[in-house]
């Protein structure tokens, strides 16, 4: 990244968090797996039978108010997010283990709709798009050791779908509480063209949201 | 991406003959192989590759051919198994289904054999396919039968038509039932186990005491040994009781030979029996630092019996012999004398004429005849020196 790359999101953040109402902070916690997998036979030769286990994340972002009664909101944000995965493959007719750790930093954007608006609660749903870019990913069964970084064949972008619900706690006039279930599908990986796969996650994500013009022009009492 | 063809790969065969072992059950060569999946095994990311991961649960089957040097098939059999989770498969070959002659017919003479593998993955469809060649390793081995032989007990083990490492078990080795294992060595059967090294021996059981020995040994079986600490001596059940061999006391000395105190074994006592000490011209009887004696009174002297070599005493008086002489005038012609003493041997009595000695015979007890030569002439002195005894 060069330095007028830089400044252009350094630009576009400013803009945004200029015409932005709120700001948010969060923390996830994420079970991921591997689904549909194909491999050039058409058949699939992972088996999910393990555990999920369940990792942290953050993340940080904006939202924009898109109506006057607040009920249509906008969400732009980043998240950094780890994911474990135990699955197996199939030798002959029995099941070797194998374990991928996964990083990314997810860059998200889509709309707030609450169906609930009260002063005090608001319940929302959302469905939201994002762009997955992976960090660091290793895959490991027996005494094997994979580095994904290195590895051509796993797609370092992933884009998905997501769609969930939240439910906000507004605590005063200037921030709120909010927690949030979030179910990400991405949208089919293809691997060589006759290999795929999607990445699916379940997250349960918790945050506080700050009122930016309660920030940016404090009233005083 | 390309299909590979579903191969397996062997890479651990472990292979020892159990063939003619004492204990085996089943004539046979133990087999184990780890088979890897060399098939690539795709999954998201980089696919597994070959020989990365075992075959495992595939149902299989195996072709074992033993052949000679020259790849002559000695004997070939068929076996179908799975793999284990693990990939591993354990069989016996020897135990399959035979496809050309039998294990037992294997003429296991030394001469090198080799074990060719080939294996058909059920699943593959593929048939057969070579898998392994391996050199087939040997152990001892008793002659040319199926098992070890086998004796009762040394007295039937061949000692005859034997060849160096050929090995036999006897069932009774020493008559109470030992069993062991016993090797020709090339002239004569030697015990297998024996051991050679006298630093690992044991060294005896010891007691304090008696009652410490009986505690010990509660049920002491004939043979049994223990160093007893009271007595300083080696003490051996000899199924009824203990015996102590080695203590002195249990000797007993006699006919000349006495045990003085501190176990001491001293030269004199009372003869029990005749008692002989041979002698001969080498080993000769002697005793020195004898005191010498001046007196003729009390004092004997030792005599040896010429045939029986018996050993009396003599008076010195018996020894010294008074000699009597009787002079006579002869006759003419005369012949015959008296003694002056009676006749006790011949040897004891010499008779002079004019001073010569000449011959006689005894006639009596008192009388002697002079030699016919020894004619007297009136006047001849004739004198009879005679000793006493």
């Amino acid at each position: 990244m060069n330095l007028s790359h830089i400044k252009y999101a350094v630009f576009l953040i400013g803009i945004s968090v200029s015409y932005a109402q709120d700001i948010y902070i969060e923390s996830s916690l994420n079970s991921a797996s591997f689904e549909e997998f194909k491999n050039d036979e058409g058949v699939n030769t992972l088996e999910n039978k393990y555990s999920k286990p369940v990792e942290l994340g953050i993340g940080v972002g904006l939202i924009f108010n898109m109506t006057k009664n607040q009920r249509l909101k906008w969400d732009l944000g980043v998240n950094y997010n780890n994911y474990k995965i135990n699955t197996s493959f199939i030798s002959g007719n029995s099941s070797i283990p194998s374990q991928y750790n996964l990083y990314y930093v997810s860059f998200k954007t889509g709309p707030y709709f609450s169906v609930v608006n009260h002063s005090r609660i608001k319940l929302q749903l959302h469905a939201h798009s994002s762009l997955d870019h992976l960090i660091s990913g290793s895959n490991q069964y027996m005494d094997r050791y994979i580095d994904l970084n290195t590895d051509k064949s796993f797609s370092k972008l992933v884009f998905n779908a997501h769609y969930g619900a939240t439910l906000e706690v507004v605590l005063s006039d200037s921030n709120s509480f909010y927690i949030s279930f979030d179910s990400k599908n991405s949208i089919t990986n293809a691997i060589e063209a006759d290999q795929s796969y999607r990445l699916n996650s379940t997250s349960i994500l918790a945050g506080l949201r700050f009122k930016l013009n309660k920030i940016q022009n404090p009233q005083i009492h | 991406m390309m299909k590979h063809p579903k191969q397996i790969l062997i890479v651990l065969i472990l292979i020892f003959c159990s063939n003619k072992m004492a204990l085996a059950q089943t004539a046979g060569i133990n087999y184990q192989a780890l088979i890897l999946n060399s098939e690539e095994i795709q999954i998201p990311g980089a696919d597994v590759e070959e020989n990365q991961v075992p075959l495992g649960l595939e149902e299989v089957s195996f072709r074992f051919s033993i052949t000679d040097e020259e790849f002559q098939d000695l004997y070939s059999e068929e076996q179908t198994t799975t793999t284990d989770e693990n990939g591993m498969v354990s069989l016996i070959v020897g135990d399959g289904t035979p496809l050309f002659s039998t294990f037992e017919d294997i003429v296991w003479n030394g001469t090198l054999k080799y074990l060719n593998v080939e294996i058909d993955i059920h699943s593959q469809n593929q048939g057969y396919v070579f898998l392994d060649l391996q050199k087939i390793l040997y152990l001892p081995q008793s002659g040319t039968g199926a098992t070890v032989d086998v004796a009762d007990n040394l007295s039937n083990i061949p000692i005859t038509d034997n060849e160096s490492g050929d090995i036999i078990w006897v069932a009774d080795v020493d008559g109470t039932g030992l069993s062991s294992l016993m090797v020709w060595d090339g002239n004569q059967w030697q015990l297998a186990q024996m051991d050679y090294d006298p630093t690992n021996e044991l060294g005896l059981v010891v007691a304090l005491n008696n009652a410490d020995r009986d505690l010990q040994y509660s049920a002491p079986t004939p043979g049994d040994q223990v160093w007893n600490l009271s007595c300083e001596c080696i003490q051996v059940y000899d199924g009824t009781s203990w015996v102590n061999i080695n203590a002195l006391d249990a000797i007993a000395a006699s006919n000349g030979v006495n045990i003085a105190t501190n176990n001491t074994i001293k030269l004199g006592g009372q003869l029990d029996e005749p008692t002989i000490l041979a002698t001969d011209a080498t080993n000769t009887l002697s005793v020195t630092g004898l005191e010498e004696s001046t007196s003729t009174l009390d004092t004997n002297v030792m005599t040896v019996n010429t045939s029986s070599g018996v050993i009396t005493r003599s008076s010195l008086a018996n020894l010294f012999q008074e000699e009597v002489t009787l002079t006579i005038a002869a006759n003419d012609g005369q012949s015959q004398f008296a003694t002056p003493l009676p006749i006790a041997s011949p040897s004891k009595v010499n008779v002079y004429r004019n001073g010569v000695r000449i011959g006689f015979t005894v006639l009596n007890t008192t009388q002697v005849e002079l030699e016919p030569e020894a004619i007297c002439y009136a006047g001849d002195e004739i004198r009879i020196v005679q000793f006493t005894n």
